[in-house]
């Protein structure tokens, strides 16, 4: 099952999704996700003890931060602390050089 | 009949598969230390993995069916772990370096009749069931045959661009479409890109749909059907484009592969006319595509994944090339080396005969057999020429089993593995840089919390290079340990008898008493060293190989040893000389100027010989002297001066010949002990020319000098 916490640290909303992050607890993330577009604040998503993790949850993430990006807000992943995320992010083709140009950050872009 | 015939192909097999299986247990050693450093690393686990893999496949084809079992259970280790089920750790690593060592002494039982204790591979297997997770243990317990690995494949691999469209309900279905990308990458090299070009916004999104799509670029020997296999049963619903791309050897060769612009056009996801507008525009042609909106980043992304898969591929592939050799008996290797020697003397014989007849013609004949053999010659040393870092890859085991035995830790860098020496050299050289080795770690690395006292990193560091000086290799040896103690190194010394109190010494030369006989300044012997029976060795090996020994050391910070060494021990390039009737050879490669000597020039300095050279004081060797010639001294004399180790110096001739291609002659017993002269050379006439050992000659000017 999926954990999601909402909490707000520094006058920031971190969202920290643990369990397993997979499609089955998909559209809980979006409602949380979308209630956070609504908060007002710059949302960070942090990973803990994920126990396992699927492309549905990338997708989401892309397409919230595509939604973030539009209304000039800002939404960071925070892929790197968490092995499983990073490895799926990797395995699945998502790292990549060039990033969203039109959204002017892109979720997915490795350091150069 | 047909017995005979098969027991005599898998002998033949097994024959030709011997070096191979000595590269095999080398490389996977060197896979194993690698990841030691890395345990983590999936590479290096797949590489641990596919050595042990070649062992049981190749070794299982050859009928070493006790090794192709053993490797198959070892590997099981390394399975579990590349599918995340398995840790590696110390204990893992430890017991495969075990194992190694017991498929080495399996294959020398083999190869070298050489007895192995066949309770080793008993024991490492039940040690690698007790590590293996519940579930492989299981698996592994079951009988079952399995057949041999599959040979490698990249002779007859293909690239396919494959484009992956699920359906928007795959999700729901159950199928994980990352599962069916792992399959391909099983198959074999690959890159993949996920294009998110039609993810909508958060609000449009429902989270069951699959709005993804992939790009792969997969480079695999298991054909197309084996891709084709992997969507079979989401293929319905979903869109899968696959092509082959290499198709009539396009990616073998040599110019550069598809530009980006061509790529796209050629994906799908471009026009020309898009390219055109663009074209004349000084800025990346990604970036500038992506920013004027003709392409998503995406799609770039995963053409410029193409591009460098294809790069990557070349570059395998080449290197396989490269390798693409065959193996062929040493000894029939030094026959042909042999062969080339005496073709040499004969062809000087054949160029002083051309001389001395007065016909332009046998002299172009001459000329032309001179080339040729200057070519043959060279062509036939290159062949025995190996690069040193197939022995240097040996020293790391050393290394790592001798520190973890004295509680230290030790670092051993390599530099300069590619540089290439004759293959003599490096079967000479092995004993010698193994003891050097030892001695760095056990005299001269700290323990770690000593180490730490004196301000040092933790981890004592030994650095073992070799580059190309001129005709010479350099190899140094350098530990940033203690250093020696040059007072102990001369008090021990004084005491031996081996100089007198008063002695006054050079750095270099009270170091290099530490080469002499019996001389060790270690307090308690230990397995390891201190025995003073060693560095000695290492002194005599390397003086055999005509090479030389310079120590440098400060105290506390390190020891630096260099072996210089000659490329080759068979043919040089010399340079001619004559005293009277006796020739001598002085190598070409030190061979700095030659310049006349009248006896008005002669100069004397404290006992010294000197010669002005433009204004510099050059000491010199009148040879006739030190070879105790007889006969009249021509008015005008030649001194040819040659460099070593930055000190110029002279030595006196009659007459100078010019080059002279040296096949290189040992002395025999009797003249081994002679000073100064390192071996000989037959002439064209027949007779014989010393070589003259300059560097030991040097060492007497050198004392002067000091002195002076």
């Amino acid at each position: 099952m999926m954990g999601i916490r909402r909490d707000r640290r520094e006058g920031e909303d971190v969202l920290v999704v643990s369990g397993e992050a997979t499609i089955t607890g998909a559209k809980e993330l979006k409602k949380v996700l979308m209630e956070a577009i609504t908060s007002g604040a710059v949302v960070h998503v942090v990973f803990e003890n994920i126990a396992e993790i699927d492309v549905s949850v990338l997708q989401l993430l892309c397409a919230a931060h595509r939604t973030f990006a539009q209304q000039g807000r800002m939404l960071t992943v925070d892929c790197a602390s968490s092995e499983p995320v990073l490895r799926l992010a990797k395995q699945a083709g998502f790292l990549r050089h060039i990033g969203c140009r039109e959204f002017k950050t892109c979720l997915w872009a490795e350091p150069r | 009949m047909s017995d005979q015939n098969d027991s005599f192909d898998l002998n033949v097999l097994r024959e030709m598969f011997r070096s191979e299986a000595y590269e095999l247990i080398s490389e996977l050693e060197n896979a194993l230390l690698a990841l030691e450093e890395a345990p983590a690393d999936k590479d290096v686990i797949n590489r641990v993995f596919r050595a042990l893999h070649t062992v049981k496949g190749s070794g299982g084809a050859c009928g070493f069916d006790d090794i192709s079992h053993f490797a198959h259970q070892v590997e099981t280790l390394y399975d579990a772990a590349r599918n995340d089920r398995l840790q590696i750790t110390r204990e893992i690593i430890n017991l495969t370096l075990a194992a190694r060592d017991q498929i080495a002494a399996l294959f020398d039982s083999y190869y070298q009749g050489r007895p192995a204790e066949q309770e080793v591979t008993a024991q490492i297997i039940g040690q690698v069931r007790r590590l293996l997770p519940a579930d492989a243990a299981k698996k592994e317990q079951k009988p079952k045959t399995e057949a041999p690995a599959p040979p490698p494949v990249v002779a007859r691999s293909a690239t396919y661009r494959i484009r992956f469209k699920p359906s928007k309900n795959i999700f729901l279905t159950g199928t994980n479409p990352q599962n069916l990308l792992d399959e391909l990458r099983q198959l074999g090299d690959c890159r993949i890109v996920a294009q998110l070009a039609d993810v909508p916004p958060l609000d449009a999104l429902d989270p069951e749909e699959c709005h993804l799509y992939w790009d792969v670029i997969l480079t695999t020997g298991r054909g197309i059907d084996a891709i084709r296999d992997v969507f079979i049963f989401v293929q319905d619903a979903s869109e899968v484009k696959i092509e082959q791309l290499d198709v009539d050897g396009v990616l073998s060769g040599d110019e550069e592969y598809k530009k980006l612009g061509e790529l796209l056009v050629e994906r799908g996801d471009l026009s020309l006319d898009d390219i055109q507008s663009v074209t004349t525009e000084q800025k990346r042609f990604g970036e500038l595509v992506v920013e004027k909106g003709l392409v998503p980043h995406d799609r770039v992304e995963a053409a410029l994944h193409e591009q460098q898969h294809v790069r990557d591929l070349r570059q395998q592939r080449q290197k396989v090339e490269e390798m693409a050799s065959i193996r062929v008996a040493s000894t029939k290797l030094d026959k042909l080396v042999d062969l080339v020697g005496e073709l040499v003397t004969v062809q000087a014989r054949l160029s002083q005969v051309a001389a001395g007849a007065n016909n332009a013609l046998l002299l172009s004949i001459a000329e032309e057999v001179e080339r040729l053999t200057a070519e043959l010659r060279d062509n036939s040393m290159s062949i025995r020429m190996l690069p040193i870092g197939t022995t240097f890859s040996k020293f790391k085991r050393v290394a790592r089993d001798l520190s973890q035995n004295l509680g230290k830790s030790v670092e051993l860098l390599m530099e300069g593995s590619e540089t290439e020496l004759d293959k003599t050299v490096i079967e000479r050289l092995h004993d010698p840089l193994v003891h050097i080795i030892r001695n760095c770690i056990d005299h001269g690395i700290e323990l770690p919390e000593e180490r730490l006292r004196s301000g040092k990193p933790r981890q004592g560091t030994i650095q073992l290079s070799a580059e190309h000086s001129g005709a010479h290799v350099l190899i140094k040896i350098a530990d940033d340990g203690a250093g020696m103690n040059g007072d102990a190194i001369r008090r021990k010394a004084v005491e031996q008898g081996l100089i007198a109190t008063d002695a006054e010494l050079t750095e270099k030369d009270l170091y290099a008493l530490v080469l002499l006989p019996g001389f060790s300044t270690a307090k308690e012997v230990s397995d390891v060293s201190g025995r003073g029976v060693g560095m000695d060795v290492v002194k005599q090996a390397i003086d055999a190989l005509r090479g030389t020994i310079e120590i440098v050391s400060v105290r506390g910070k390190g020891t630096t040893i260099t072996l210089a060494l000659p490329l080759t021990l068979a043919i040089i390039d010399g340079f001619l000389t004559r005293i009277g009737d006796d020739h001598f050879v002085i190598p070409l490669s030190l061979v700095d100027e030659c310049v006349e000597l009248r006896h008005a020039e002669m100069h004397s300095s404290s006992g010294r010989t000197l010669l002005n050279v433009r204004g510099e004081l050059v000491p010199y060797i009148t040879l006739r002297e030190r070879f105790g010639i007889s006969g009249e001294r021509p008015p005008i004399e030649q001194v040819v001066i040659t460099k070593v180790e930055g000190l110029r110096a002279g030595f006196v001739v009659d007459h100078i010949v010019g080059g002279h291609q040296t096949v290189i002659k040992n002395l025999g017993q009797m003249y081994k002990k002679v000073d100064g002269v390192s071996g000989a050379t037959i002439l064209g006439d027949g007779s014989v020319a010393l070589i003259l050992d300059v560097p030991k000659l040097l060492q007497g000017v050198e004392r002067d000098e000091v002195r002076a």
